[in-house]
């Protein structure tokens, strides 16, 4: 027998048993990292993490692929049977894991820099490795994993409490190391989630670790390879069974019906890894207070009771027993679930029962009034998102075969899958119900193909529903997404060409200039309101006018378009109600009418250089000042006030329906030909249509990859636009408002469609002089573009110019009502 | 001529029974050695201690001159082992097997192999786990004759093979003691056992109550029917030299199996008075087997004449 | 040739190979000078241990039936086919002993065994197919 030929063929042989594993952790990388692709991070910490998370889930799993399973599938037993030495099968196996693990991080160390090189990020930008020396440990710990797994296998006989026990022992060096650090520090006990970690305390503890293991690995494969000795004391636990032999056994008392019957097989089949669950189950309540490990430690036990109500049966084909028999398979299949899920909801009771007050206030919700409704929303989250990750984990253990991919592959794709959902629940506004009847489908999988799988007809019509509802379950969800983005309409082409034409021609060379009132209150002028969170500022007098006195010498020094300024109107308008406010008080004074007067002039001006500028949004902002000039206006002595001259320029202002219509439609334009041009430049991402936020800003990666689509909206969205500003009966279209809410991300609200489809629009200037132009109860207000063309305000302002071109100067005031 | 296997004295506990109870066991070289006895007699415990896989609670055991627990690796390379259902590996192929197993023996494993594939007719791409039964076992009997051992231990290999199967097994053990190797069988086929033993031994309760050659088992075991004319006939207790292996009655028929049966006991029976005849034929093995497990037979007496199992 | 082995039947195995040798040579299928089959050949044709090949072997040898051919094996003697004619007589001899002995010991009269057997010779006459090769009628005993 030549040794290095021996050798050789050993490794040929663990290394096809250890491929699946190799395959496992690729395709899991891959899928992970195609979920977070769609989203965008900050930091390139996630896929950082997949990355290194990947080998150490591989090395976790190797021990008990390459040992566990073979001891399971007693091809052990032939192997001793060959003339190797313990030592060379040992050595083999570990080898080649060990290679494999270099092999692993090799390829993901690849696939990290072929991901990183593009996006340019720095790797250290990652904030959450910390300090240097944390990206040593990780391949040190992925080592003392391995090892740390191999001798779990080599002592325990069954996979999954191979598996089980690895779970405290993998986070042992990282426990060790903080209560290291805590004693150290001796003066405040912290908690365990939050002690800094440093590299090399954990590093010193892993290599130690790591040789206890690779010692007791030794041991446990020799003794596992060796002779087996009978034990020639009884243990403990075995007196006591035997004592209990004076109870008639079983056997003898009559037996259960069918479901009691199932049921008992599944415990005592299982007994030992459900006692280890349970344990792992305890942890997590005990644990309540390291929020984020007992969660990891909670998902995990569900998880895996999802992988271990099928996989039981699935060894040695033990379900063939039940099959032969003919047993109902819907009756198996809820009793193979019975036992999980009442455990599961007997952890959740207690969970919730004993620990609601700490844990939500820890989350955040320190009002009591809240948290009895949040509690049973709490409740729900919790017993739904629980189903969901029982649901993926029972589906994969039924699936697959082998217990250690089922174990390993179930809680992280159940995860992944928990993340997916979230993701199309925030991003794509894909409606909970959609989501849940997703959810809903691994269950049916595995109800519906019972028979099957009982039989072990494992062909075609097996793997096709699942190929079929893994399928539906990533790409379900994206297909009416994708419908509606492909139904995106979009302008019409000769339309297109005909503005495009006018655009150019129309564009004016002079760009619109930032220009506002510079008012900063002084800080011993801010005023706690009581009552309100915010301070307000208390209104210097003499402030304000030198404030103003520059903003008028400004704007008239410069007749450039202006861009719209919130805050400069918000003062202007307030200016001129305390103006108008002084002047009815001191209807004789001189200076309060100048001042009032003055006001006014200045808010004309205003409004006529936001007329001019060419986006969309100064527009709107015009739209709001001319709405609080028409209020100005509509006052009963309103031409007595501002004199003749005056009164007569504002009123033909607000009166101009054909100019302000055409230097809307001007501004919209021309803010559409330039988001067009935004295209070409390659700024495709974030741009903004015409000032204001909308839809195709979305920073989902549909919207990101596909601008050919975002370009169709932004071309259908001026149509409508120009449409509604065309037809002023299309302003009463709740269709068409809501239509438009949704492309410009507005509350259809702002467009006077209320709650029930009722129209009503917030068309009071009384409202919208607001400090905070907001609804009441709303929080930011924004503008919604388009949202005053048409209102009752335009019709005021007519009236208002009519009346002055018949030379009548008296006009009751009206409500403003339509 | 060595003894190939020699034991003494080997004893088994496991918790709450006596798997075996004092064992001695020699088997020479170049003969063919049958272990039979009934399921939990004891023999698959046996063969594991002898091949190593288990440790005796007490006595010693030599196999070709080793001690299986101190120097297993120079067993394992010259003896051949096949178990009821043997684990290979499933998801490798019938070729890929043999090649992964010739590594660890001297050179000639693979042609050997390969040979003994081509005369079993069994394919070489097809995966383990796509296999029948009977092909199954032929393939872990290929693997453990391609060594060429010297010893060829085999346990309980052709339960639930189709008589072909079985038969290739019948040829590769007289072929192998042929060429003056030894094999070492333990199975209930008792007419396999008849054509191709050498010796045989009998595991009751962890103990050997009978070891023997064939031949002479053959030519000394008898059947005798006794009929009787009244039912409660005492008959004389026989002598010393002729050994009772079991008893039975069945209303006016007694039936021994008697070890050592000569012409002149049975004319003495003949005359006997209450005793209308005798008879005496050679005893097949099967009976042997079924008096050596069951010496007192049914019950000999009981009111309601209940039928023999036959 | 084909042996039928009963491993069961009360006569030893190796006593039903030397035997079923002998008839076949008496019956011509084996001639004077045809070898027979090595003790490995007929081990692995009949599955049969070889020792037991071997001792019916020897036992023909002894009875003077078959001889050694160096370089060549075993083949038969010349003149077997009458010793082994001889031995067949004194098997059915003997056969016919013992169905006598059972008549008898049954309560049959020798008269009336006598017009059975005459009865029976009378029905099988002219029906039982007689050897090939040997034209000499093989006769009762």
């Amino acid at each position: 027998m030549n040794r290095s030929v021996a050798l050789r063929h050993l490794c040929w042989k663990e290394a096809r048993q250890v491929l699946p594993l190799i395959w496992m952790q690729l395709f899991l990388g891959l899928f992970f990292q195609f979920l977070v692709l769609f989203q965008r991070f900050g930091t390139f910490t996630p896929r950082l993490l997949l990355f290194a998370g990947m080998p150490s889930l591989f090395a976790l799993g190797v021990g008990a692929l390459l040992v566990a399973q073979e001891r399971e599938q007693r091809t052990l037993d032939w192997l001793r049977w060959l003339p190797v030495s313990a030592v060379d099968i040992w050595r083999v196996k570990l080898g080649v894991a060990l290679l494999a693990l270099a092999g692993v991080w090799c390829v993901n160390l690849g696939l990290l820099a072929l991901f990183w090189l593009p996006s340019g990020q720095a790797l250290r930008s990652a904030a959450w490795l910390g300090t240097g020396g944390w990206e040593y440990v990780w391949p040190l710990q992925s080592v003392y994993f391995l090892l740390a797994g191999f001798a779990t296998a080599w002592y325990f006989r069954s996979t999954l409490i191979a598996l089980l026990a690895l779970l405290p022992i993998a986070i042992l060096p990282g426990l060790l190391g903080s209560l290291w650090l805590t004693l150290g520090q001796r003066f405040s006990w912290v908690r365990p989630a939050g002690v800094a970690f440093e590299p090399g305390v954990t590093a010193a503890l892993t290599v130690v670790l790591a040789a206890v293991f690779l010692a007791l690995g030794w041991r446990g494969a020799r003794k596992a390879l060796g002779p087996e000795a009978m034990p020639t004391r009884r243990r403990a636990w075995q007196i006591g069974s035997l004592a209990s032999g004076d109870d008639a056994p079983l056997w003898t008392q009559p037996p259960y019906e069918p479901t009691s019957m199932l049921v008992w097989q599944f415990v005592r089949q299982n007994q030992r890894v459900l006692q280890w669950l349970g344990v792992l189950l305890l942890a997590a309540l005990v644990l309540h207070h390291a929020h984020e490990l007992s969660l990891v430690l909670i998902l995990l036990a569900t998880s895996w009771l999802g992988v271990l109500s099928f996989q039981g049966d699935t060894l040695q084909e033990r379900i063939g027993f039940l099959a032969e028999r003919g047993v109902s398979p819907t009756r198996v299949w809820w009793t193979r679930h019975a036992v999980p899920l009442s455990l599961l909801a007997v952890h959740q009771v207690l969970f919730l029962l004993l620990l609601p007050k700490p844990l939500l206030q820890d989350a955040g919700f320190q009002d009591a009034g809240f948290a009895p409704r949040l509690s049973v929303a709490l409740v729900l989250l919790s017993v739904v998102g629980l189903l969901f990750v029982y649901g993926a984990s029972q589906a994969v253990g039924w699936a697959i075969r082998s217990a250690t991919i089922a174990a390993i592959v179930a809680p992280v794709l159940a995860g992944g899958f928990a993340a997916y959902g979230l993701l199309l629940f925030q991003d794509f506004g894909t409606p909970p119900e959609v989501l849940v009847l997703l959810g809903m489908l691994p269950w049916l999988l595995t109800w519906g193909w019972m028979r099957r799988w009982m039989d072990h007809r494992l062909g075609w019509g097996f793997w096709s529903p699942v190929a079929g509802v893994l399928v539906l379950v990533i790409v379900g969800p994206l297909l009416p997404l994708g419908w509606d983005m492909a139904r995106q309409p979009g302008m019409p082409v000769e339309l297109r060409q005909q503005l495009l034409e006018e655009v150019s021609a129309s564009r004016g060379a002079i760009e619109a200039q930032e220009l506002r009132i510079t008012y900063r209150p002084r800080e011993e002028s801010l005023l706690q309101v009581p009552g309100e969170e915010r301070r307000t500022a208390v209104c210097h007098r003499s402030e304000l006018a030198d404030a103003l006195e520059r903003f008028e010498q400004a704007l008239l020094a410069d007749t450039r378009p202006l861009r719209f300024d919130k805050a400069t109107l918000r003062i202007l308008l307030a200016e001129i109600s305390l103006a108008r406010m002084a002047w009815e008080r001191q209807p004789d004074s001189e200076e309060m009418g100048q001042r009032y007067g003055r006001a006014m002039g200045l808010l004309g001006t205003l409004i006529e250089r936001w007329r001019g500028s060419d986006r969309l949004i100064d527009q709107d902002g015009a739209d709001l000042g001319e709405m609080g000039l028409v209020h100005e206006l509509s006052g009963s002595d309103a031409e007595r006030r501002l004199g003749r001259e005056l009164y007569g320029r504002l009123v033909q202002l607000v009166g101009d329906q054909a100019g302000r219509n055409a230097a809307r439609r001007r501004a919209l334009l021309i803010s559409w030909a330039d988001y067009r041009a935004g295209f070409r430049r390659g700024r495709s991402e974030t741009l903004p249509l015409g000032g204001h936020s909308w839809r195709g800003q979305s920073a989902a990666m549909l919207y990101a990859a596909n601008p050919y689509i975002r370009r169709r909206a932004a071309d259908y969205l001026t149509w409508r636009m120009l449409e509604r500003l065309e037809h002023p009966e299309h302003s009463r279209d709740a269709s068409r408002i809501r239509e438009l809410a949704h492309y410009w991300q507005r509350p259809a609200l702002y467009y006077g469609l209320g709650p029930g489809g009722h129209y009503f629009r917030a068309d009071d200037p009384q409202q919208l002089t607001q400090p905070s132009f907001a609804l009441p109860g709303t929080q930011s207000p924004r503008l919604s573009p388009g949202g005053q063309w048409h209102a009752g305000w335009e019709r005021r302002g007519r009236e208002l110019s009519d009346a002055w071109g018949e030379g009548r100067g008296r006009i009751t005031r009206t409500n403003g009502a339509i | 001529m060595s003894d190939v296997i020699s034991a003494s004295g080997l004893t088994m506990r496991f918790p709450g029974c006596r798997a075996l109870d004092g064992v001695d066991l020699q088997v020479p070289s170049g003969t063919v050695f049958a272990l039979l006895g009934e399921n939990g007699a004891g023999k698959t415990t046996l063969i594991r201690i002898l091949t190593g896989f288990l440790r005796a609670s007490g006595g010693t055991c030599r196999v070709l001159g080793y001690d299986p627990l101190r120097e297993a690796m120079a067993i394992r390379r010259r003896v051949g082992y096949v178990s009821d259902a043997p684990p290979l590996y499933d998801w490798m192929q019938v070729g890929e097997i043999g090649w992964f197993a010739s590594a660890f023996y001297p050179p000639g494993f693979l042609e050997r192999y390969r040979d003994l594939l081509r005369r079993y007719e069994l394919s070489e791409v097809v995966k383990i786990r796509r296999l029948s039964k009977g092909q199954f076992a032929k393939v872990a009997l290929a693997l453990a004759l391609a060594s060429d051992p010297e010893l060829l231990i085999l346990d309980e290999p052709t339960s639930g093979l189709d008589p072909l199967v079985r038969r290739a097994f019948l040829e590769s053990m007289v072929d192998r003691a042929a060429v003056g190797k030894t094999v070492l069988l333990s199975s209930h086929q008792i007419t396999e056992v008849e054509r191709v033993a050498d010796h045989v031994a009998f595991l009751r309760e962890g103990r050997f109550c009978l070891i023997r050659s064939l031949s002479e088992l053959k030519e000394t075991v008898r059947l005798v029917t006794i009929s009787l004319a009244d039912p409660l006939t005492v008959l004389p207790p026989l002598d010393g030299a002729v050994q009772v292996l079991s008893q039975e009655s069945s209303g006016r028929q007694r039936r021994w199996v008697v070890m050592g049966f000569p012409e002149s006991l049975q004319r003495s029976l003949a005359v006997h008075p209450g005793v209308i005849g005798v008879q005496a034929r050679p005893a097949t093995l099967d009976e042997l087997f079924t008096a050596c497990a069951r010496p007192r037979g049914k019950a000999p007496e009981t009111s309601s004449c209940e039928v023999p199992t036959a | 040739m084909f042996f039928s082995i009963d491993p069961s039947d009360g006569v030893a195995i190796y006593d039903q190979i030397v035997r079923q040798v002998k008839f076949a040579i008496a019956e011509g299928t084996l001639r004077p000078g045809q070898l027979l089959p090595s003790v490995r050949q007929l081990s692995q044709q009949l599955a049969i241990n070889p020792n037991t090949i071997a001792r019916a072997y020897q036992q023909l040898q002894s009875d003077g039936v078959i001889e050694t051919w160096r370089g060549r094996g075993l083949a038969v003697c010349a003149g077997a086919t009458e010793r082994c004619q001889e031995l067949r007589r004194a098997l059915i001899t003997e056969r016919l002993r013992f169905v006598l002995a059972e008549a008898l010991h049954g309560g049959l009269q020798a008269g009336e065994i006598r017009a059975m057997v005459d009865r029976e010779l009378g029905s099988l006459a002219g029906r039982v197919a007689t050897v090939a090769s040997p034209p000499q009628v093989a006769g009762p005993g």
